[in-house]
């Protein structure tokens, strides 16, 4: 059984054909370099108009790489939330009508789910109890899984997302977006001790999240250690950021930093960050008594993320599952796994449906 | 204090509390403590439902203004909602109406110093009443 699905929560135009709920044939995602080329321009951050545009070649393509027709889907799965509205609907409006062309069932699935279906998709298998950090640009989230279809919700950001972090401390360091995969790299050649950055713990008990006060610290930092004098930026609001060339103050002219003390700012931040990740979910499987952690999101991708949840784990005997970094960013496989699981818990979902910005699982 | 179609600009460097304030407004006009308030960075725009329906808006993320336009923003202030924008120096075409604008800067780790313009006569009422 073939399922179509589709991913425009955000900014990633994305269609993937997955057989039996398992299998991923295809896995199209339009903000990839060929297919820049291939379409000849850039996917801008928002535009549903751009959704709307790239929706029905995107959809094509992963058929054509699937090597099926349309009349071979038997399921149509579309993420429905939480995202954009403005984007969300561009996919679900699309699934809608195919799936009532076609007279097939159409599933919703949920974002955020989806990531987790990312094991899935990589041909892993989702473990239960199990503990799931989903970390991306907009989520920063821990959930138990009790069994199949049960999320409970055990903490969350009060704040910023652990990737949003990534992205402004990436800016203020003059790094290329999206800040988390450059930072990573730099990461490497640095001293993750150089710096004292704050563990954002907030109270022992809780496993919430914040991340707002260390993005400050980092950019504190570089203000009075690193900026000659007189070269600082100034806190004094001009009307500049009205220009698209000119960024706001603080938020993209960067402080030249030299490239010894780059590496290990990019490296103290990181270990900061991720030190209270994992110290959180491992915290989180230990209070459940479960000894599966599940790694999700584009977060997820980080090299310095896998290796310390690993290494922190191992000490405690607890087994850390995560899937290949493709599909840990933003796809529609994982919205394929995560929409067919679905269906066959018997949730299907009508013509009426509508996309929600917000959707807690 | 606030009424339903009002709009305010947060203007701030990063890490100057831009939020930090938004959260607080939003808290004040009745969004229950249960609820988080997280950075709209990512989201673009959060609406809570308090007194009044809050839009909680973030331009960070946004490089020109067609991006902006795009956003629909004119649609989004109305009778009965709250706007709140930050990095509102993205937009400044956008608050040729009536607005109050507040500028936040760092003066020390933790100071920050919080500079109110209001925009129109109703806002001139509205800051003088809330520094009395």
């Amino acid at each position: 059984m073939y399922t179509l699905g589709i991913e425009t929560s955000c900014d990633e135009t994305a269609a993937a054909v997955v057989e039996d709920g398992v299998k991923v044939l295809s896995n199209v995602v339009a903000s990839q370099v060929d297919y820049h080329r291939k379409f000849g321009g850039v996917v801008p951050e928002i535009a549903s108009r751009k959704h709307l545009e790239y929706i029905i070649p995107v959809i094509r393509e992963a058929l054509s790489q699937a090597q099926i027709e349309l009349a071979d889907i038997s399921l149509i799965a579309v993420t429905a939330g939480p995202g954009l509205v403005g984007s969300l609907l561009v996919g679900v409006c699309t699934a809608k009508a195919m799936a009532y062309a076609r007279k097939i069932p159409l599933v919703a699935a949920n974002h955020i789910e989806g990531h987790i279906y990312g094991l899935v998709a990589d041909g892993q298998v989702l473990p239960y109890p199990s503990v799931a950090l989903v970390v991306s640009g907009g989520h920063t989230c821990l959930y138990l899984l009790p069994q199949p279809g049960e999320y409970r919700l055990l903490g969350q950001t009060r704040d910023d997302a652990v990737g949003e972090a990534y992205d402004k401390v990436g800016k203020v360091l003059g790094l290329s977006y999206p800040g988390g995969p450059v930072i990573d790299r730099l990461a490497a050649s640095g001293n993750p001790e150089a710096i004292p950055f704050p563990r954002p713990y907030l109270s022992k008990d809780s496993l919430d999240f914040s991340y707002s006060g260390l993005k400050t610290a980092v950019w504190y930092y570089i203000k009075q250690k690193v900026a000659p004098p007189g070269e600082e930026d100034s806190a004094d609001i001009d009307t500049k950021g009205a220009n698209p060339k000119v960024p706001a103050p603080g938020q993209g002219r960067a402080i030249p930093i030299p490239k010894n003390q780059l590496a290990d700012i990019a490296a103290s931040f990181q270990e900061a960050a991720i030190e209270v990740l994992v110290h959180k979910t491992l915290l989180a499987a230990k209070r459940n008594n479960v000894c599966t952690v599940i790694l999700a999101g584009g977060v997820a991708a980080n090299r310095r993320l896998k290796e310390k949840m690993t290494v922190d784990a191992q000490a405690t005997g607890v087994e850390v599952l995560y899937p290949r970094p493709g599909l840990c960013t933003d796809n529609a496989a994982m919205i394929a796994c995560a929409g067919y699981a679905r269906y066959r818990r018997g949730n299907v979902a009508d013509l009426s449906l509508n996309a929600a910005s917000s959707w807690p699982l | 204090m606030l009424s339903g179609g009002a709009l305010i600009a947060i203007k701030g460097e990063l890490g100057a509390g831009k939020t930090v304030l938004a959260r607080g407004i939003i808290r004040g006009l009745g969004v229950a403590e249960d609820t988080y308030i997280t950075s709209p960075t990512y989201t673009l725009i959060q609406e809570y439902r308090g007194r009044l329906i809050v839009n909680h808006i973030d331009l960070y993320r946004l490089s020109g203004n067609g991006e902006i336009e795009e956003l629909g923003l004119e649609e989004l202030i109305q009778e009965r909602t709250v706007t709140i924008i930050e990095w509102a120096e993205k937009a400044l075409q956008f608050f040729s109406e009536d607005h109050l604008e507040i500028k936040l800067s760092v003066q020390g780790e933790n100071v920050r110093q919080t500079i109110f313009i209001p925009h129109g006569a109703a806002y001139q009422v509205l800051v003088e009443n809330f520094l009395t």
